[in-house]
Order: structure tokens, then C-alpha cells, then sequence
């Protein structure tokens, strides 16, 4: 872990939200050809969202943590996967979670690649899925970056959770 | 340009090794496009050394895998060491497919003797000009 590196703190504005949704219109358009189409972002103290499947990845290094969501509306989702699948989706079945897994990955690594530019050592991770109907996205503690995007009507969301890790809490870990 | 009609070796045997469907299925997709009709998949690092290896015996090999990096249990790195020390595999074209695009990764892959690497996402384009790439270097084996 480079000096640099430990003085560094995620900022939670427009730069960092330019570079989340470049990452989110390059992964899904790259693939697709759809474009989302992106709302203004907020940095917000309480998260407080409804989606039906949620893509999850911890993004760690050692003293800034920091976690991934990106939450769609069923058919937001449907009708990405639509064109990759050449088929219609109504369930969220095993296709749409790892579809939702590996979109969630692609533009977790792009964001990566982007902030260890600039002296981040965030590592690979693998994401989860939760799903289940208008569930809530919510934030336990700590200020949050979040992104609206919207494809065909239907709206997905990505919210850039922080963390500061503890000098102590590391080095008791 | 590779058009379906003109595929010099539409019926070359290539294998997709990748965790997540919708990677199998946009790359199956695009290689379809352009003339492929043998394309078989893995799920995981370990079914795409047995099918490698088994096609071996068979003979009826593999002639391209596209591998993803990023798998739980064993890796894309892990199947491109294994395949690499295989006397049967250490000539196979073996295209890395990941997310990471950090030029670190990228050195880290062909050093360990990747033939070449795609970033996801995958644009087609990209795609096709791998696999050209692929072909011309078969063809100039024969």
C-alpha cells in the first residue's frame, strides 16, 4: 500500500459520478447497443430506493472501503438481456440473476481500473445478487453517491456506497 | 472481414469457458455470425480442461478457447498454466476474456502465455478481429 494511496479518499462527486456512469453505459451499450440514458446524481446520507434485483460487490483496498449496488427494475433488466438473448424475459430466473452478476462485475472492474489510476488499489471481487420485488436499497451508515439510469422507460440505479476503514480495524483484522 | 459464406474453417471446433451464461451466449452469438458451427462451452475451469483434454483423445481437438479470468475455484490463469504445460495444449489459441483491463493483467496473461486477450464488454467488432487474427495464424501453421 503506497503512501499515496493511504492519504487518498473517495470523493463523492461529479467526477466520480462521470466516471460511474461511463463505466455503466460503456458495459451495457458495449454489449447491447442500448444506450441508458443517464438522470443527475445525488450524494446522500440515506439510500432510500426499490428494485427488484440488485447486483452487490465489495470494492476493498486497505483503508477505504467501499461497496457496489446496481439495482434494476425487472424491466430495465428484461430488456437488456432481451438483446443479448434474443429472447423475452418474464421471471427473474437463473439467466437474468447472472446477467445482473456480471454487468454488476464489468462495470465494477471498469470503475477499478479507472480510480486505481489515480492511486487506488481496489481489487477484484466477485459480486452477489439479491433479488426479490421492490425490495429496498438502503445504507447502513456513511455518505452515498447515486446514479438514475433509465432504458426504455424503465429505470436502474447504481449507488457507490462508502466506508473509511480504521487504522485500528485493520490492524486488528 | 469474416462473412459466413467465406469462413475458410466454419467447422473449426472452439470452446467458450466463461461462468456467467450471458458471456456464452453473446460470444456463441457473435461467432455464429461469422460462420462457426462447432461451438461447445465449459461452465468452469475444471470441465474445460476434462473437454480439452478428452477432445485430445478423441481426436478431434479444440482449436481456439476463449477462457474468462475470473472464476471461482479454478481460474482462467489457472486452465492457461495447465493447458500451457499439456505437451497436447501448449500450442492451442488461447484468447483471455476478463474485465480487468489494467495493463498489469494484460502482461500478466500473455506472459503466462495467453494468445491473446478481450476486455469485456465485448465489443463485436473486436471479436471478429480476434478471431481473424486466430485464423490467420492457424492457416500459416498448416
Amino acid at each position: 500500500m503506497t503512501n499515496a494511496a493511504r492519504s487518498l479518499q473517495v470523493q463523492l462527486d461529479h467526477t466520480l459520478a462521470t466516471t460511474v456512469t461511463q463505466a455503466v453505459i460503456g458495459t451495457i451499450s458495449g454489449m447491447t447497443g442500448i444506450r441508458p440514458q443517464p438522470g443527475n446524481f445525488q450524494v446522500v446520507n440515506r439510500v432510500d430506493l426499490h428494485a427488484d434485483i440488485s447486483g452487490i460487490i465489495s470494492m476493498v483496498q486497505d483503508q477505504t472501503d467501499a461497496v457496489l449496488v446496481v439495482s434494476f427494475q425487472k424491466d430495465a433488466i428484461f430488456h437488456i438481456l432481451a438483446r443479448i438473448y434474443q429472447q423475452q424475459f418474464k421471471d427473474l430466473n437463473h439467466s437474468v440473476q447472472q446477467g445482473v452478476g456480471e454487468f454488476t462485475n464489468i462495470i465494477y472492474c471498469q470503475l477499478k481500473t479507472e480510480l486505481n489510476k489515480t492511486g487506488f488499489q481496489f481489487r477484484m471481487a466477485l459480486p452477489n445478487v439479491v433479488i426479490g420485488d421492490q425490495h429496498k436499497v438502503t445504507n447502513a451508515s456513511g455518505p452515498s453517491l447515486v446514479v438514475p439510469f433509465n432504458v426504455a422507460g424503465h429505470s436502474f440505479h447504481v449507488v457507490l456506497q462508502l466506508r473509511q476503514a480504521s487504522e485500528q480495524g485493520r490492524k486488528a483484522a | 472481414m469474416i462473412k459466413p459464406e467465406t469462413n475458410p474453417n466454419p467447422r473449426a471446433r472452439i470452446l467458450l469457458v466463461d461462468d456467467y451464461e450471458m458471456i456464452r451466449v453473446f460470444l456463441r452469438s457473435g461467432l455464429a455470425e461469422l460462420g462457426f458451427r462447432r461451438i461447445e462451452e465449459a461452465k468452469n475451469g475444471f470441465e474445460a480442461i476434462v473437454k480439452l483434454k478428452q477432445a485430445y483423445l478423441n481426436k478431434d481437438p479444440y482449436e481456439v478457447i476463449f477462457c474468462d479470468w475470473n472464476m471461482p475455484e479454478k481460474s482462467g490463469m489457472d486452465v492457461l498454466v495447465e493447458c500451457r504445460r499439456d505437451k497436447h495444449l501448449q500450442t492451442l489459441p488461447f484468447i483471455m476474456v476478463t474485465a480487468e483491463s489494467e495493463q498489469d493483467k494484460v502482461v500478466e496473461a500473455l506472459k503466462a502465455g495467453a494468445t491473446d486477450y478481450i476486455v469485456k464488454p465485448i465489443a463485436p467488432g473486436i471479436l471478429h478481429k480476434k478471431m481473424l487474427k486466430v485464423m490467420f495464424k492457424m492457416a500459416a501453421a498448416v
